[in-house]
């Protein structure tokens, strides 16, 4: 009963970012505007198309698309990467993955422009980027687990391991790319959607319709924050279920980077925020996480246009600047619990 | 029906952990293994469970190698409670204890209806709606023991309940609270089999004692037969006498 009505104010409050962020921005446009723009859709698609039709269409409303379903795929992944370390610190950019994704991607946009005129290019980056973020959290999970399980240190110091060397690849590969490559390639540390297009949303919501697969495993996901064994005793196939989440977390958060570049924080705030505010049963979490997802980083996308208009704040800025006390705000409330113990 | 180990060895890296092992767990009855730390008593309850496979003899369950049975299906007839375990996302107590509800397709009603009976019946009633992660360790360790009993609370065929200390963390009183539960689960025709430390709630509650020394079984059979005196010295080096407790039949240990 309570759920619903939560769940009911999620959407009620995705609605109204969307909303919100149609009417913000450089140009100004108006409920009346978005009508016309829904008209001139449905009627004749003449050339002479307002302009302002033309920027919700073309401009706007895929931005905002984009931003929501990205937004909805990292902290739905982020979700389920926390039920699978069993700790609720675990990040795909915090341990490593986000940034193993923008390291190939990175690389590819570079070294690959060679291959620029072959059809199809565009998806390869997006693949490639699905690569490095699955190498990435292999490479966490098999840094951080041991017999006893995942230790929460080793899994935080191989992410800072990775995170690091993947820095410092893509400032090598910033050092040898030229102006025009540099450019894409800063976009790549610090996140935005100023690159949207409804090539980028139809891939992205295809991205997340799978990426939603890890719905089905709400009940295994619960059992599996007991530990490995209770959940093999629970009758879990702990092993499928393992490969199945880095799997899908690697295609979410891979796509996202190579789409929208490095978005932080989301996939860690969002599913705590769900945490406190509704459950921490899996069955609601993930759901609600995707929903708040695509809201805050719809949010961040509105400040990021608006603050500094007529130039903007590259997303990933804005949701590090909420994120990162965020993460302040839980450290001290986990160090004040555990001075109460 | 009947979890029937035999002939069982198991090696880690050379070490033998257990070794030639026969035993039963039957149906009905509760099943008390004692001995020192490093006895193989938690090996031995992994096998029994199915987690750990024997390298020479077998483990079957009802004439099948137990191996050979699914997760799922094992699932529906065997809860097992671990040492320890740990859970650091914020739980309601009630949604813990659903969580031994999983392999059952009884419906949201059906559990919640059994998570009830069980919170009452081990008195954490008070606690359904708190925090798991705030709880004092004995009552983590309580509200696990009843997640475990979820598990397997109202299966029609056989079941089997596997506890490794589960009163480890517990007073006095609750102690004798979930030997009475898991007792009360062996008459209703459970097959109970409990890892414990202590020897005087082994006497008090057990069917069958089976007492472990160095992967092996030095005996097993009625609390009478396996806790003398000359067993229990020769197992934990300590000074032991044995009397008859005052309030029963059975013996009573003491060490010092």
């Amino acid at each position: 009963m309570w759920l619903s009505i939560k769940f009911t104010i999620l959407v009620l409050c995705l609605i109204g970012a969307v909303s919100l962020a149609m009417i913000s921005g450089v140009a100004h446009i108006s409920a009346a505007d978005i009508l016309t723009a829904l008209s001139e859709l449905f009627g004749e698609l003449a050339e002479s198309g307002h302009v302002k039709t033309i920027i919700i269409w073309d401009v706007r409303l895929p931005r905002i698309l984009l931003g929501g379903l990205t937004g909805a795929c990292l902290a739905i992944t982020g979700a389920a990467i926390q039920g699978l370390f069993r700790n609720p610190l675990a990040d795909p950019a915090l341990i490593g993955v986000s940034s193993g994704a923008a390291l190939v991607a990175a690389f590819s946009i570079v070294f690959g422009s060679m291959f620029g005129a072959v059809t199809g290019y565009w998806l390869f980056i997006p693949f490639v980027a699905f690569l490095g973020g699955l190498v990435a959290t292999w490479l966490v999970m098999w840094l951080g687990s041991s017999v006893n399980g995942t230790s929460v240190s080793l899994m935080l110091l191989a992410g800072i391991a990775i995170n690091a060397v993947a820095i410092a690849g893509v400032g090598t590969i910033s050092y040898l790319s030229n102006e025009a490559q540099l450019r894409s390639v800063t976009f790549w540390a610090l996140g935005s959607f100023s690159d949207a297009d409804w090539r980028a949303v139809g891939l992205s919501s295809a991205i997340l319709g799978v990426v939603l697969l890890l719905c089905r495993e709400t009940h295994n996901l619960n059992a599996i924050i007991l530990g490995e064994s209770e959940a093999r005793h629970l009758g879990v196939e702990v092993e499928y279920l393992k490969k199945k989440i880095v799997v899908l977390t690697a295609l979410g958060t891979g796509v996202a980077v190579s789409l929208a570049g490095i978005i932080a924080f989301i996939g860690l705030v969002v599913p705590h925020l769900i945490r406190l505010s509704m459950s921490a049963d899996h069955r609601v979490l993930l759901p609600a996480s995707a929903l708040l997802g695509a809201i805050l980083v719809i949010c961040a996308d509105t400040v990021s246009r608006v603050v500094v208009a007529p130039a903007e704040l590259p997303v990933g800025i804005v949701t590090s600047l909420i994120g990162g006390p965020f993460f302040i705000y839980l450290i001290i409330r986990q160090k004040q619990r555990t001075e109460l113990d | 029906m009947q979890i029937r180990v035999c002939d069982a060895s198991v090696h880690i890296r050379n070490k033998p952990l257990l070794d030639g092992i026969n035993l039963e767990v039957v149906s009905g009855e509760l099943l008390v293994a004692i001995g020192p730390n490093g006895a193989g008593k938690s090996t031995l309850l992994k096998v029994i469970s199915g987690e750990v496979e024997v390298d020479k003899g077998w483990a079957r369950l009802d004439e099948t190698p137990i191996s050979s049975y699914s997760l799922k299906d094992l699932s529906v007839m065997l809860a097992v409670l671990p040492q320890h375990t740990e859970l650091h996302f914020s739980f309601e107590v009630q949604q813990v204890i659903a969580l031994g509800r999983i392999p059952h397709a009884s419906g949201n009603r059906r559990n919640a209806e059994i998570v009830n009976e069980i919170m009452k019946l081990l008195e954490i009633l008070h606690l359904a709606r708190r925090d798991y992660t705030t709880l004092s360790g004995g009552e983590m360790q309580r509200v696990q023991f009843a997640r475990a009993l979820s598990q397997i609370w109202d299966i029609s065929g056989p079941g089997f309940l596997l506890l490794d200390e589960p009163t480890s963390s517990l007073d006095l009183s609750h102690q004798h609270a979930v030997l009475r539960v898991a007792k009360d689960m062996s008459r209703k025709g459970i097959g109970v089999f409990v890892v414990l430390h202590d020897m005087n709630l082994a006497a008090r509650y057990a069917d069958r004692i089976v007492l472990m020394h160095a992967g092996r079984i030095v005996q097993q059979g009625s609390a009478e037969e396996v806790l003398t005196e000359q067993n229990l010295q020769e197992v934990f080096g300590v000074n032991i006498r044995v009397l008859t407790h005052p309030e029963g039949d059975h013996p009573l240990v003491i060490s010092w």
